[in-house]
């Protein structure tokens, strides 16, 4: 449309002054910012405030919504305008004009700038409150969507799974909460759901949920010895066991806090059993152990064995090493049990009727061995061809050569058994390395008892020691390294004389020693959980 | 000197304070732990998480503090130069807390939200450190409402004197008033883009053509002053350049305050929601921990 | 033609209060001719409140003073007021003559002569005046002129709209109403002369900006006269015909307002032969205390007599009527002074201790009864009494009197009974009344070092120097044996200083002695200095005037009595501020101490009174035993360090004068916005309106700035407030710690707020109350804490209607200003005159 606009100025003088402009445009924009064609500024006048366009019935005004102009001194909203309609907006007026022949529209606009300047900022937007950026809106949405996600959903996903209904995996479940990642083990066999140990809200894990799985494990204490020693309870499996550190992380964790938290403290309940209070590994703090003093029941002198001069290897005529009889079970903490068959026999032959028998004595039973020895002379006495065939090598006049026997042969026989009995019992034989009691019965077969030989047996059976780590050790290695604990040489009698005592160990373990030499836990020796490793079922 | 500013407050006591209490958590972390590994589940990591969580609320707490007008509660000075001291300590002895334990869970991002938070405050302090100098410099003692008036005037007088001249002068200096472009939306509030135009008639180009600071128009009107039929018309085009050179420096004054007023605002519309989110974050934490002990 | 025993001129308030008595009393000696008429010039009842804006309340002070009078009144609406008064001159039968113009009065007691402007006369007995203070507006005097063509004032300047309106006058209310109409009309300024002389500086400022804008509808004709006004048919504009320099111009407007201002009633009274104690303007005629004045048979009452309150002047109409009349009865402010007197040793009536009190104070023997019973009803009056009986006994004799009054709304001013030895007042604290010792003694303690004391005897008074500075207390006042004291609030003393010369200078003269004892002679009795103080001058200097210039040669000292003094030193062609001098500072001292030379020049920072003192003057005091000289020479060399300590730093100096033209050399308690802080969250506003009923009293963006200094538009309290000078309920108090705050009396006239030259004072309706600040926070319910912007005020509110609102610097809050503990970044700050230099100190981030 074609439009002419008469700017209608009064100037002091009391002069009016026109000033007119001819524009061509579809829709004419009353308000404050400058690009509206009548730019007017004043209080409560919007940028855009309202829009002047020609349609069939003539001019009509539009407002922006919220927005008023007087029409004729009406307030409205728009409509359609006639010519000689007078519109005023604050202190401004524009008067509908019969429009010259060429336009369609012709208006006189009055524009005042009274207090113009106060308002003109109006026109543009300078500040940030009048942009998008939310702030109340931005923290209620930041508020719903954290509580939503972190809250809300898991707790229904927590209501799903008690119901034992499925998890719709749009839900976020209450894994959101976890404090950590789990043992691989544990993330496969819970399948990663929270309540297969934390099975109820507020409570701490409880051992049940643990022994769903480790049913064979055992505690050093139960809960029943506790309770009659007024002990308090039993500590439960997370007291120890820790979860969510990852596979490296500290599910056991391997430290003596855990049982001297028991152990350590005077009126703690282990204590109150009656047990010592243990701190730690060092003198004072440890108590020295007693090893089951179970003696061998033989006659043996490691000193003698050890000592080259004395005995040498029958092979190589070298003198022995400790490992010539103990060789390390596959356990690596314990011995094979010492044999008469594999460590002795080979210089010890069972020998005996001063070596003119071919045989030797059978080692581990009596019994045998005095029949044995009837047997020999008995058949002697009947067919002495079958007895004479010496060995070459050595002969030695009989002693019963000399002297007749005047009985007869069977007696004789029988005499010479008895000798050969006696002497194999109570002079040079058995009696060697044995404890042989004898209750002088006539018959030899009741008289001799001998003290039965207990060899490896676990001296310490409350801990555990692994020989092997210590196989070299403190630069030593070889016997050198066995005889740093064990001094076999100064021992002629029992074994259980040569168990090291507390201060072996400290001498390289003593945890009072800042820093500590070599570190050590209660449990490098100890294990909470009797035998051992936790017994998983299935 | 009367005036002191947020970090000097009473000899910058607050600094103090936060110092010692971040020296103390240090302490405590310092401690030997139990048998545990160090983080929240330690007694060191529950202390340090009650100091955090207690911080927490109490820093929140301003901006309920700062409206009671009426409280003789300390001075808002005092307690917004301990919310910057101690918010700033919090993100030492939080991250003590959380012994370097991270991961994908509702704890650490409680823990983002309060780093984001204390980020932003961090961008707030130091605007409000230096903004207000530029401002005041910027300003030289005008208001904006006076900046708008004095261009209202200039842009007045502007329109006059380019009636005055021929017709494409005077379309161009209209159209660059009207397609004058100041603020606007937040990004251009913020960096103060100009995206102003004017109507260069000439053959050269057809269309509003870009006024970025208003240079092209000046240009435009100066193009024409040594081509000036009459020393009337040469007169009022310099007049012209003069009004528009003018009208550039003003515009350059108001978009500049525009800017930094912006910005004096901007980093709370982060600080604001990110603490709501925190508060949020840190609720469920706290009960997420006790939920599965 | 029928002799009249009285004639009432003026139906304002007092005039029908005495019209209805007269009416009453003919009814009672049915009387079937009236002995009485009431005249008033204008064509209603009460000109002056008609005057008011619509819908204004108009209040009924003093809330403790009973209504004597047949005419009801109490507070409310202007159209309530008019509405009972038009009904009671109806019920109560009332002659009166509307548009009857007095234009003289002539005779003697029991003839007088009135003729009045139409020409009748009138013969009376007694004449009544009550036309009030503000006198008929002058009529522009052209043809055509009439009550419907032309209008005299201008309620609410909105309420017309694109109009042309011609507007008739050069004073402050043409300039005003011009401007004011401009926003929406077409305004024509009429002025008879070449400029507007007459009008205050503002408003000369704003009316000449606005006609050389070619923006603002308004236009001027000078040397213009209105020659003739025709009235067309009604709504089409009146013709106009100017006569301007160049000859007739014919001019159509819709309205034609009048402000000529008004004939001052003085004239006209003068012609009648009645005198005014003293020439200034404020002056009150001298009358009797029957409100006679020296002409026998002509009474003056109401504002005129000095009685501006509504209330005081029906009941002054109603007792002067029976007066007149020959009933001698107790004026309506007789149980006032009961109250005032019950606690008082004596036992006498109150008229016979009137009498006693104004003979004993040498001071107030001129003063004419009126206004002494007056100054007498707005003081307090305090009577101490050794512990014991006696003490005791006051006290129950003021508990039986507020007893017997009862339930009262406000209760009267009663004696306070304090004890012997008790402080009057304190050295130090905003001293806001003036003390006169009617009995007993008092002693003035200066507090040291050296701590001197002064006793005073009945006659003398204290408390002077707060009155004409402005400053805080220099001393402290102790309650003597058996000493009666009248305490005298500051407004009322102001007033009557202004209107009785004897009072002036009995108050100037002790002052000038005082301010020699403490400045030279601290020993020295009154009488000692007497003679000196004759001599000394007290000289007044507007704002800007010099006093002295740097070079001159100068053999006195000065003595800053109110005001404050800028020093400037001239280097390289700037002036560099040195030093700043408050009230009851001294400066120019060197002159009398071997410099005779000054090296400094002297201006007044605002507008001044000094007291000169020259060399002979100065040896003379300096002669004397106790002068302190020591003192004196070290505020010297204190001043030269300063005054150089200054000059090195100019900046620091300019700061100070632009502080100093932003009015902080009068401020007592200023805001200060140091803008390199200041984030522009508004805190400060909005602490103010939150803890003020939800309106602001600062406006933070408005007010000038200099070197990142910024003063906003709040307010300074003045040591010498100027929204006191003139409110009609003195509704402006100054507490004792300083703040100057508008109390619950305030009428909103707006006299306060065109008064302040420093914009803060605005006119407010009470704002509604808001959602609370949770409910903002959380929901965004409300706008949020501070004052909304263009808040709709309740229908009870606007009944109120609008109040002037201010600082009161937060009195009512411990804690101190809101706007200042309310600033996050501790950019807004508090300060007086004395933080100054602090404030100006190089400033570290």
């Amino acid at each position: 449309m074609h439009v002419l606009l008469r700017q209608l100025r009064k100037l002091p003088d009391g002069q009016l002054e026109y000033q007119d402009t001819e524009l061509a445009a579809d829709e004419l924009l009353i308000g404050g910012a400058p690009q509206c064609q009548i730019q007017w500024v004043g209080e409560g006048i919007a940028p855009r405030h309202a829009s002047l366009h020609y349609g069939a019935s003539g001019a009509i005004l539009k407002c922006r919504r919220g927005c008023r102009i007087r029409v004729n001194g009406q307030p409205a909203t728009g409509g359609a305008l006639r010519v000689g309609d007078e519109l005023h907006l604050g202190p401004h007026r524009l008067r509908l004009m019969s429009p010259p022949s060429g336009f369609q529209l012709a208006l006189e606009i009055e524009t005042s700038s009274t207090a113009a300047s106060l308002y003109y900022e109006g026109a543009f937007r300078t500040s940030l409150r009048q942009t998008w950026l939310p702030m109340r809106s931005a923290s209620w949405a930041l508020l719903a969507l954290t509580l939503l996600l972190t809250l809300a959903m898991p707790l229904y996903s927590v209501r799903l799974q008690r119901a034992g209904q499925p998890v719709p995996a749009a839900i976020v479940t209450d894994r959101i909460w976890t404090a950590g990642p789990l043992l691989a083990a544990h993330q496969l066999t819970t399948a990663a759901t929270c309540m297969s140990c934390h099975q109820s809200l507020f409570v701490h894990v409880e051992d049940r949920a643990c022994r769903h799985c480790h049913k064979g494990t055992v505690d050093h204490v139960g809960e029943r010895k506790l309770a009659e020693h007024g002990a308090g309870d039993k500590p439960r499996c997370a007291s120890c066991h820790l979860e969510h550190g990852g596979s490296t992380g500290h599910l056991l964790l391997a430290t003596s806090k855990l049982c001297t938290g028991c152990h350590g403290i005077p009126g703690a309940s282990a204590v109150s059993l009656g047990l010592p209070v243990i701190t730690g590994f060092a003198a004072g703090a440890h108590p020295d152990w007693q090893p089951t003093a179970a003696a061998t029941g033989l006659k043996f002198s490691h000193a003698q064995h050890l000592d080259a001069d004395r005995v040498r290897t029958l092979t190589d005529r070298r003198a022995m090493v400790c490992a010539d009889c103990h060789q390390l079970a596959a356990d690596g903490a314990h011995f094979v049990p010492i044999t008469m068959e594999r460590s002795c026999r080979s210089c010890h032959e069972l020998t005996f009727d001063d070596g003119r028998s071919q045989r030797q004595l059978p080692h581990g039973n009596a019994g045998d061995a005095i029949a044995l020895i009837q047997d020999y002379f008995a058949r002697r006495a009947v067919d002495p061809a079958a007895a004479e065939q010496w060995p070459a090598r050595r002969r030695t006049p009989d002693p019963a050569a000399g002297q007749r026997c005047e009985a007869s042969v069977f007696q004789c026989a029988t005499r010479a058994a008895a000798r050969e009995i006696l002497l194999q019992f109570e002079q040079q034989g058995c009696v060697v390395c044995h404890d042989v009691s004898s209750n002088g019965a006539a018959d030899p077969l009741k008289r001799y008892a001998i003290r039965p030989v207990s060899l490896g047996a676990d001296l310490l059976p409350a801990s555990r020691f692994k020989h092997t780590q210590h196989l070299i050790m403190a630069g030593k290695s070889g016997d050198a390294a066995c005889l740093s604990c064990h001094d076999a040489r100064q021992s002629s009698g029992a074994a259980p004389s040569m168990v090291p005592r507390l201060g072996n160990c400290l001498g390289c373990h003593d945890t009072s020693t800042q820093p500590p030499r070599v570190p050590l836990q209660c449990m490098s020796c100890h294990s909470y959980h009797p035998d051992g490793a936790p017994g998983v079922a299935g | 000197m009367m005036h002191q500013s947020l970090l000097r407050f009473r000899g910058a006591r607050y600094f103090w304070w936060a110092l010692a209490l971040t020296s103390a958590a240090l302490m405590i972390y310092a401690t030997p732990v139990g048998w545990r590994p160090r983080g929240g589940g330690t007694w060191q990591g529950y202390t340090l998480g009650t100091v955090g969580a207690a911080l927490v609320v109490w820093l929140t707490l301003l901006g309920i503090r700062k409206r009671r007008y009426a409280s003789t509660l300390g001075s808002v000075q005092g307690w917004t130069s301990a919310h910057v001291m101690l918010g700033l300590s919090l993100a030492v002895i939080v991250t003590l807390h959380t012994g370097f334990q991270f991961g994908w869970n509702v704890h650490t991002l409680a823990y983002v939200f309060m780093m984001l938070v204390i980020a932003s405050g961090v961008l707030g302090l130091v605007l409000y450190m230096s903004a207000p100098r530029q401002l005041s410099e910027n300003a030289a003692g005008q208001s904006r409402q006076q900046m708008f008036g004095e261009l209202l005037a200039i842009d007045g007088t502007a329109r006059d004197v380019a009636r005055s001249c021929d017709p494409s002068v005077a379309l161009a200096v209209t159209s660059s008033i009207e397609r004058t472009a100041i603020g606007g939306g937040a990004f251009s509030q913020l960096f103060g883009t100009d995206r102003s135009f004017f109507q260069p008639s000439g053959a050269a180009v057809a269309g509003p053509a870009d006024n970025k600071d208003n240079q092209a128009v000046i240009d435009f009107v100066a193009a024409r002053v040594p081509r000036a039929a009459k020393r009337i018309e040469a007169e009022s085009l310099q007049e012209l350049v003069a009004l528009l050179c003018r009208r550039q420096a003003l515009l350059r004054r108001i978009r500049r305050d525009i800017r930094l007023q912006a910005w004096l605002k901007i980093w709370l519309y982060l600080h604001i929601p990110m603490t709501v989110g925190l508060l949020a974050a840190l609720t469920v934490h706290v009960l997420a921990t006790f939920m599965y002990w | 033609m029928q002799q009249l025993h009285l004639v009432i001129v003026g139906a304002g308030p007092a005039g029908l209060s005495a019209a209805a008595r007269a009416a009453e009393i003919d009814r009672r000696e049915s009387r079937t001719v009236p002995s009485y008429v009431l005249l008033e010039s204008s064509a209603a009842v009460a000109k002056t409140i008609q005057r008011y804006q619509k819908g204004k309340h108009v209040m009924a002070e003093p809330g403790f003073l009973e209504l004597r009078s047949d005419l009801s009144f109490e507070a409310g609406s202007r159209e309530q007021v008019l509405g009972e008064w038009a009904q009671g001159v109806g019920k109560l039968a009332i002659t009166a003559r509307f548009s009857a113009d007095v234009k003289s009065i002539s005779g003697q007691h029991g003839c007088f002569e009135l003729v009045l402007a139409d020409g009748s006369r009138l013969s009376a007995a007694n004449v009544l005046i009550a036309i009030g203070l503000d006198g008929n507006p002058r009529p522009i005097g052209a043809p055509g002129e009439d009550g419907t063509t032309v209008q005299y004032q201008l309620d609410d300047p909105r309420e017309y709209r694109q109009e042309t309106i011609l507007v008739v006058g050069a004073g402050d209310a043409a300039i005003e109403n011009a401007l004011a109409l401009s926003e929406q009309n077409e305004v024509v300024l009429v002025n008879r002369g070449k400029e507007f002389s007459r009008a205050k500086q503002g408003n000369l400022n704003a009316v000449v900006a606005a006609i050389a804008s070619r923006d603002v509808r308004l236009s001027c004709r000078y040397e213009t006269r209105v020659s003739s006004i025709v009235r067309g048919v009604p709504g089409e504009p009146l013709a106009v015909t100017l006569e301007t320099p160049t000859g007739a111009e014919p001019l159509r407007c819709h309205r034609i307002i009048a402000r000529l201002g008004t004939d001052p009633p003085r004239r006209f009274i003068e012609s009648v032969g009645v005198q005014f104690p003293s020439a200034r303007p404020q002056a009150i005629p001298a009358l009797t205390r029957h409100c006679e004045t020296n002409v026998p048979g002509i009474y003056i009452v109401g504002s005129l007599a000095g009685y501006p309150l509504i209330k005081q002047a029906m009941n002054q109409g109603y007792d002067v009527v029976e007066h007149i009349y020959g009933h001698d009865i107790r004026p309506a402010d007789y149980p006032l002074l009961e109250a005032q007197f019950t606690g008082l040793p004596f036992e006498r009536e109150c008229e016979e201790l009137l009498e006693r009190f104004k003979s004993v104070v040498p001071m107030f023997r001129e003063l004419n009864a009126l206004a002494f019973r007056e100054l007498m009803i707005e003081s307090d009056v305090i009577a101490a009494y050794p512990d014991g009986p006696e003490y005791r006994e006051a006290g129950a004799r003021i508990e039986r009197l507020l007893q017997a009054i009862g339930g009262k709304v406000r209760r009267p001013r009663v004696t306070r009974v304090i004890h012997e030895g008790d402080p009057l007042y304190e050295a130090g604290e905003y001293g806001t009344s003036f003390l006169t010792i009617v009995n007993g003694d008092v002693t003035l303690q200066t507090p040291g070092p050296p701590v001197v004391t002064t006793p005073l005897a009945r006659g003398d008074f204290c408390g002077e120097m707060s009155l004409l500075s402005g400053r805080p207390r220099g001393e402290r006042a102790v309650a003597g044996a058996g000493c009666i004291v009248i305490e005298t609030p500051r407004r009322t003393m102001l007033k009557l200083m202004s209107s009785n010369e004897e009072v002036r200078r009995g108050i100037d003269w002790i002052f000038v002695v005082r301010e020699l004892q403490r400045h030279f002679a601290p020993r020295a009795t009154t009488r000692d200095l007497r003679e000196v103080a004759t001599r000394v001058l007290v000289r007044k200097f507007r704002a800007g005037e010099t006093v002295y210039s740097e070079g001159a040669a100068g053999d006195s000292l000065f003595l800053v009595r109110s005001g404050s003094i800028t020093l400037r030193r001239r280097r390289q062609s700037q002036d560099l501020l040195v030093a700043q001098i408050a009230a009851g500072q001294r400066f120019g001292e060197m002159a009398l101490m071997g410099d005779p030379l000054r090296r400094e020049s002297a201006t007044a920072t605002v507008a001044c009174d000094l007291i000169e003192v020259r060399q002979p003057e100065f040896l003379a005091l300096m002669q004397r035993a106790d002068a302190s000289i020591e003192p004196l020479q070290k505020l010297v060399s204190g001043r030269v360090v300063g005054n150089a300590g200054m000059e090195v730093r100019p900046e620091a100096g300019a700061a100070i004068n632009f502080l100093m033209a932003q009015g902080l050399g009068e401020a007592t308690n200023a805001l200060v916005i140091h803008e390199a802080l200041c984030v522009g969250c508004d805190s400060c506003e909005k602490a103010c309106a939150e803890t003020h009923g939800g309106i602001s009293r600062l406006d933070r963006k408005a007010g000038a700035s200099f070197a990142q200094l910024h003063v906003p538009h709040s307010c300074r309290h003045c040591d010498q407030p100027h929204c006191m000078k003139d409110c009609p309920p003195n509704a402006i108090k100054r507490s004792a710690s300083g703040e100057v705050y508008i109390d619950e009396t305030c009428i909103g006239c707006g006299n306060c707020q065109s008064n302040c030259p420093y914009h803060a004072i605005r006119m407010a309706y009470d704002a509604p109350d808001k959602p609370g600040l949770l409910s903002w926070l959380i929901f965004d319910s409300g706008d949020g804490p501070g004052e909304a912007v263009d808040y709709q005020p309740t229908a009870t509110a606007k009944a109120r209607g609008k109040k002037a609102v201010k600082c009161d610097a937060c009195r009512g809050l411990d804690g101190g200003p809101a706007c200042v503990r309310a600033c996050p970044t501790g950019a807004a700050l508090r300060i007086g005159p004395t933080e100054l230099p602090d404030l100006v100190q190089e400033r570290r981030r």
